[in-house]
């Protein structure tokens, strides 16, 4: 292959308009491959419009933020893309930590499953059950606001409704939390609907938190209310003898009443996320 | 005469036991106003309060003549604010075009493609655009200042509310970072914080000096240095009636206070005037800086 | 702006893109996808399928600039992206043969004879005889590097067929040079 040899323009002209034959263009192309002046020159030919046009594209292309796995598996369910890069900007929701949600719950579960029949099934159960219940709670308060979410202040600045963000986030975390504790109920299956007896307490404990929120800030709200959930599970059992005393029709319906109020509270008090910090 | 854009009226401020804003009032209009003043004089705080992003104990504040205390006037007034913090943060994985993507969707800009147009226009505003794809964390600290600068300029505010923008940044960053604002600043309205008295020089034709929570002095930088007129001489040493007096390159002291009989006096600085208001801790801030 | 990086070579652009550099990328774009759109223009008789190709290209030179090794030109790396991408849009589809191929003279001129000369020596005439279904098969394998399968799926013909024709065109060329 030569190097001082150059396509002249005919030739160019006539590759750009699909004219010349194959072995002359296959030449060409070899040559083209090896050869900067002449793709300049061929350049000349080329049509200006479709190339902006392509270089739109590809500026889309390239600038369109990268969606991780979960902001995918978000728009594959439907979530539009704009909700689906909010969500994926929490940092309870990134997959490191909802790996480690589902493992701690796949350990509790496993653990009663393992020892099925044995005198520390209960016990196990009763951890999966609290746990299951607290996770929510602990993603909401890692789901928002300051020290937790680095563009905190610019979002209260912007005019989208900073309850709604928290309120989208807070329901992808119950939901994921309830997803994995579903699955992690399946490994119990002989336990029937007690498995599953942590729904209600995580709605009204998760609910609690986002009413609370409204006064005190996201992270000393979940702690308040994982710590009393906690208390309130064992103070029970030890009072009434009954291990899952928390988890009865009577404290369900305490739940119920929780979740009633505090849905009450959030509507009422709704504005204050608009506000900004307290501090 | 239409109203100005910001009106402060005895605004108060007070954390835990520190009273941050004690009673401070003036106006901005379009144009670029300045906030001069020293750490703790409570910039930070009245900047904050003028992005809506933090209430009034007492007082009264008006933002586009709005009032940010009723939810849906502060809505309307966020639809036309762009705000750049002091210490902005940023989510640590994202590029610099996913990070401003971000925040025009906390913007309301719903429409992907459009959406997409403006975060680049606002990048290259800033002379991000080579660098949109580069991780935040991979940028430099004046690159990363752009960026939040960048994410205010999103949707062409007409009240621009910037925080202490030239901090950190060496001069010729901040002479470029003048320029992007005095363009954008002819029929907005601009209020910057700095303790750089060469900002205020360069680029405000209003100058507020805040010290302890209060507005020492409102008016043009010309009417600053006045302040300082007749109040500025040199001297060999450190002269016994100076408020303030160090050295300078030379050798010489400059002294700024009540100048005695048959000094050598010198044209004031825009600094002198605004040492002269807020005495010697300025001065020690200054030296730190 | 471009005039800044007219010296820069295209490993330096790449290596540039590496890092995050939109505008090195938009100068390598402005420098080869001209040729790479006519090139591929020549494989596929669809525009719009081109264009895609090409942008698809580049984003891809975007992401995976990283695992350019600098071997060998950048604008054969970049061909390499390019015809796989589109052996890849084609796959699977029904699409017309492609037309580009077996256009234009079959009889070359004593300056043709010259320039074949220079590229593939007395290999270009003999190609230039084949018929056009054995020349697009000779084009894509040997000269775009494909392999029995991508070639099939560029030229939407069963493998077996590409591999008798590329004996049945060695044949031919063998005896065209002989």
């Amino acid at each position: 292959m030569t190097t001082t040899w150059h396509a002249d323009e005919t030739l160019l002209a006539g590759y750009a308009d699909g004219a010349i034959d194959d072995a002359r263009a296959s030449s060409l192309e070899a040559h083209l491959l090896a050869c900067a002046p002449c793709r300049a020159a061929l350049s000349t030919h080329a049509d200006p419009a479709a190339l902006t046009r392509m270089w739109a594209e590809v500026t889309e292309g390239v600038d369109a933020p990268r969606p991780g796995v979960i902001e995918r598996a978000l728009r594959a369910v439907g979530v539009p893309d704009h909700a689906a890069r909010l969500l994926s900007a929490t940092p309870s929701l990134r997959l490191s930590w909802l790996i480690a949600e589902a493992i701690a719950l796949g350990q509790s579960a496993g653990h009663a499953n393992v020892v099925h029949g044995g005198p520390r099934e209960d016990v196990a159960m009763f951890g999966f059950l609290v746990l299951a219940a607290l996770l929510p709670v602990l993603g909401v308060a890692f789901a928002y606001g300051p020290g937790v979410d680095p563009a905190y202040e610019m979002g209260i600045a912007a005019p989208m409704r900073s309850g709604r963000l928290l309120l989208i986030r807070a329901v992808a975390v119950l939901g994921a939390s309830i997803l994995f504790a579903g699955l992690g109920a399946l490994a119990v299956p002989w336990r029937g609907w007690e498995a599953v007896a942590w729904l209600l307490p995580s709605l009204g404990l998760t609910l609690a938190t986002l009413a609370l929120s409204t006064a005190i800030r996201p992270r000393v709200a979940a702690s308040a209310v994982a710590t009393g959930w906690v208390v309130f599970a064992i103070a029970l059992q030890m009072g009434s003898g009954d291990r899952f005393a928390a988890f009865r029709s009577g404290a369900q319906l305490v739940f119920v009443t929780v979740i009633v109020v505090s849905a009450w509270v959030l509507a009422r008090r709704r504005e204050t996320f608009e506000e900004g910090a307290f501090r | 005469m239409s109203l100005p854009t910001v009106q402060v009226t005895g605004v108060e401020k007070s954390f835990l036991r520190t009273r941050a804003l004690n009673g401070v009032t003036f106006d901005a209009g379009a144009g670029i106003t300045g906030l001069l003043g020293p750490n703790g004089a409570g910039k930070t705080t009245l900047l904050r309060m003028i992005a809506t992003v933090l209430a009034p104990d007492a007082g009264d504040l008006r933002l586009l003549g709005w009032n940010p205390g009723k939810a849906d006037e502060r809505l309307s007034i966020r639809r036309r604010l762009g705000y750049m913090p002091q210490e902005p943060g940023f989510h640590r994985s994202f590029t610099a075009f996913e990070f401003v993507d971000y925040v025009a969707i906390l913007k309301e800009m719903v429409e992907r493609r459009a959406r997409h147009e403006e975060v680049r226009r606002v990048l290259s505003l800033v002379g991000l655009e080579a660098q949109s794809g580069r991780k935040i964390r991979a940028l430099s600290g004046g690159m990363r200042r752009r960026v939040a600068l960048a994410q205010a300029l999103l949707g062409d505010p007409d009240l621009l509310v910037l925080d202490e923008p030239t901090a950190g940044l060496d001069p010729e960053q901040r002479l470029r970072f003048r320029e992007i604002v005095s363009e954008r600043s002819a029929d907005r309205t601009v209020v910057l914080s700095t303790h750089q008295t060469e900002d205020v020089a360069a680029l405000c034709p209003r100058v507020v000096v805040m010290l302890d929570g209060r507005e020492l002095f409102d008016g043009t930088p010309a009417e600053l240095i006045d302040v300082a007129r007749g109040r500025v001489w040199l001297a060999g040493e450190r002269a016994a009636g100076a408020h303030l007096s160090w050295r300078t390159g030379d050798g010489r002291h400059r002294n700024i206070g009540d100048a005695p009989e048959g000094a050598d006096l010198v044209e004031p600085s825009l600094e002198d005037g605004y040492l002269l208001l807020v005495g010697r801790r300025a001065l020690e801030e200054e030296e730190a800086a | 702006m471009d005039a800044d990086r007219a010296g820069e070579g295209d490993d330096a652009l790449l290596s540039a893109v590496a890092g995050g550099d939109r505008d090195a990328l938009r100068v390598l774009f402005e420098r080869h996808a001209p040729w790479l759109t006519m090139r591929l223009a020549r494989r596929s008789a669809d525009p719009g399928l081109v264009e895609e190709v090409v942008q698809d290209t580049f984003v891809a030179v975007w992401k995976g600039a990283r695992r350019y090794r600098g071997t060998g030109e950048v604008a054969a790396w970049i061909w390499g992206i390019g015809i796989r991408r589109l052996v890849d849009r084609l796959r699977g589809r029904p699409h017309p043969v492609p037309s580009p191929l077996g256009r234009g003279a079959l009889v070359a001129s004593a300056e043709d004879e010259v320039l074949l000369g220079v590229e593939h020596g007395d290999l270009g005439a003999a190609l230039n005889r084949l018929s056009p279904e054995l020349r697009a098969v000779m084009q894509a394998t040997v000269l775009d590097g494909l392999s029995t399968r991508e070639a099939a799926s560029l030229l939407g013909i069963p493998q077996g067929t590409v591999k008798t024709r590329m004996m049945r065109a060695r044949a031919e060329m063998r005896g065209a040079l002989a």
